[in-house]
């Protein structure tokens, strides 16, 4: 993977813990917003080393910004697109 | 008035660690993504009624042994670095337990490269995680 052509759809500091004990992301910081939905894969923590999550709660306090929690999947996402070729969901 | 979330309520209450305990940070290990996480902690929390400058570290505490935190919290991460908390401590950092075991967060004077640069003077040279999931 080149670092340079990743984008992630939502940054996190995937050791950073919150409320639920998960990692955590702002709303506002999202690729697009409206991709990110309570049970949404998507692809988080940094363009060097991203790793997939699932969208696990989103929560707001008063007038304070939209918070992501994300419970990481484990692994690397090179593996999941291995597993998808393999089994014909994905294009070889 | 800050309107983050207080962290209070997350902190764990349990004994200081010890001097020697090892301190962990994940990689990337750079002042940019320093300041861009001390950035979301501090738009999300407060600590003692203002934002929270904080960044998040691992301890080696009871249970926690440096290879179960390489495995099991820095799985995705092909890199890290570390220091101890007596060094930190001298340094004048606080070190709250917060969230879960054994996560815990480094207070930073400000939210700022100068303070990222500061803190990072504090840490070793950075490692390679012989548990990290990744390909490379």
């Amino acid at each position: 993977m080149s670092a340079s052509s990743i984008e992630v759809d939502i940054p996190c500091d995937p050791q950073q813990m919150g409320e639920f004990a998960m990692p955590f992301a702002l709303l506002s910081e999202a690729r697009d917003p409206s991709r990110i939905a309570v049970g949404a894969i998507v692809i988080t923590a940094d363009d060097e080393e991203p790793v997939f999550a699932r969208v696990h709660a989103i929560t707001s306090q008063g007038d304070g910004p939209s918070v992501v929690h994300l419970d990481l999947l484990p692994g690397d996402p090179l593996d999941y697109a291995d597993a998808l070729r393999r089994s014909h969901l994905l294009p070889a | 008035m800050s309107h983050g979330q207080p962290i209070e309520p997350l902190i764990r209450a349990e004994e200081p660690p010890g001097d020697a305990v090892v301190v962990i940070r994940g990689g990337p290990i750079t002042v940019a993504k320093i300041v861009e996480h001390v950035a979301r902690q501090q738009a999300v929390f407060t600590y003692r009624g203002e934002p929270m400058v904080a960044i998040s570290v691992d301890l080696t505490i009871e249970g926690w042994s440096l290879e179960r935190i390489l495995g099991e919290r820095m799985w995705s991460r092909s890199r890290y670095s570390i220091t101890t908390v007596g060094a930190l401590r001298s340094a004048g950092y606080e070190l709250v337990p917060t969230s879960k075991a054994p996560h815990y967060s480094v207070v930073l004077p400000e939210a700022s490269s100068r303070a990222a640069v500061d803190l990072l003077a504090h840490f070793g040279p950075t490692l390679v995680n012989e548990f990290r999931q990744r390909r490379r």
